[in-house]
């Protein structure tokens, strides 16, 4: 089987998994306090780069289709969610120790909010800081209980290292 | 989960539903460069007349529109309450220790205001228009210059429309999964947050296991039809520019000039 096709199809899996848990908790995803669920999934990127393009592409498709301010959060949203798995990614793979890597994650998710709270300084006139205080919590909350939640799945099945197996 | 939605798209047959999504996603994209052109009320007063004749030409309820403003209600009230109560400047109508409302402090936030939930009001209007994936075509359209400087927009595209076409497909699993547990004496809304983040990974994982299968799936069956990354390819929908679509950027063009004059007054 082409691997580069597998490689596509198991991305476009991570975007739907993004979409999936978007559109279901689509009312409190956004604004300065928000509880974007979907975020749970960012902290798989640190397991391959194709999930760094599968949760940038998944959070640029739900900014774009639910967002109320669709095209500025596509832009600056796409962008912080892209600059939080690549940055988590390229550390993840200095660290040796599981956990450690997939923990890592809330804290720089964490930090890279300042592009949203900038976002709705501009476009809102939001005040910076505590609009960067309250999206820091809530965006950390979420990678937590993603580190965890897929730490746990991740060690009994292999399912995002294995690159061509199915687990079954 | 049997009613689920996909993004905000309501069916309809007006003028708006009807323009080449690419042409509503450049005029979305230009309105909000040129909201920043605004500077009084003049400018604001044309922003908004343009918004709601936009908003009325799609025929569809002010209560669709009013569902898309509610989630950012409260930041628009925060910021409001809070440029009305510190910003100084102007005739100062009541000063109390830290406290000032004043003119430019109220004018600021009616255009904050007018600013926020016009562009909140377009974006509605693009995305209850516009089905997903035709907004989705429309961006890899839009994209497609950036295949000279390689950046692979068919696999972007591809993806994009994979993973919409999954959504359901997932949203459905899920649904099974969670029913067929259910049926073996599971709960999943009992118990603090810990025991409810427990009770989801039993089933997150056939969910996940049963997605792969399908990537898979998918993939041979790809590879079976002679998919090749990077190939040009037909497209099952196709998108068309019509004359119709060409009046938007006129539109725009109108209100471009209309602000430029009028944001000298």
């Amino acid at each position: 089987m082409n691997q580069n096709v597998v490689s596509l199809t198991k991305t476009a899996l991570v975007t739907a998994i993004y979409l999936a848990l978007g559109f279901l908790f689509q009312p409190v995803s956004f604004g300065p306090l928000q509880f974007r669920v979907a975020e749970i999934t960012n902290p798989i990127a640190v397991f391959n780069k194709r999930y760094v393009w599968g949760i940038t592409i998944g959070c640029f498709l739900f900014n774009l289709i639910s967002s109320p301010n669709a095209l500025i959060d596509m832009g600056i949203g796409t962008a912080n969610t892209l600059v939080m798995t690549g940055v988590s990614y390229l550390i993840a793979k200095k660290i040796k120790n599981y956990w450690t890597k997939l923990l890592i994650t809330p804290f720089i998710g964490a930090i890279s909010m300042f592009m949203i709270a900038a976002e709705l300084y501009w476009f809102a006139s939001a005040p910076f800081w505590i609009t960067y205080g309250t999206l820091m919590v809530t965006q950390f909350a979420m990678m937590l209980i993603g580190a965890v939640l897929f730490g746990i799945i991740e060690e009994k099945t292999h399912f995002f290292r294995n690159e061509n197996k199915t687990n079954s | 989960m049997d009613r689920f939605l996909l993004g905000q798209y309501i069916y309809g047959n007006s003028y708006v539903h009807r323009l080449d999504p690419r042409a509503k996603l450049l005029g979305t994209f230009a309105f909000i460069i040129l909201i920043f052109l605004a500077n009084n009320f003049w400018t604001y007063g044309v922003i908004v007349l343009f918004t709601l004749f936009a908003a009325y030409m799609t025929k569809i309820s002010a209560k669709i529109y009013w569902q898309g403003l509610r989630p950012m209600l409260w930041l628009m009230i925060f910021t409001v309450t809070l440029q009305i109560l510190f910003t100084s400047g102007g005739d100062i109508y009541l000063k109390w220790g830290i406290i000032t409302i004043s003119q430019y402090g109220i004018i600021n936030s009616i255009f904050i205001l007018v600013r926020l939930s016009t562009i909140i009001f377009m974006s509605t209007i693009l995305t209850i228009t516009t089905p997903p994936m035709l907004i989705a075509d429309a961006f890899a359209s839009l994209l497609k210059p950036l295949k000279k400087v390689k950046f692979p927009v068919d696999q972007f595209s591809m993806i994009c429309s994979i993973a919409l076409r999954f959504v359901p497909t997932l949203m459905e699993t899920a649904t099974k999964i969670m029913n067929a547990q259910r049926a073996r004496g599971a709960s999943f809304n009992d118990g603090n947050i810990i025991k409810r983040i427990k009770s989801i990974i039993p089933m997150l994982i056939p969910l996940l296991i049963n997605s792969m299968k399908i990537a898979i799936d998918l993939a041979e069956s790809m590879t079976a039809r002679n998919y090749q990354l990077g190939e040009p390819r037909t497209q099952f929908r196709r998108l068309r520019w019509h004359k119709t679509d060409l009046y938007v950027l006129y539109y725009f063009a109108i209100l471009t000039l209309l602000l430029i004059v009028l944001r000298r007054f």
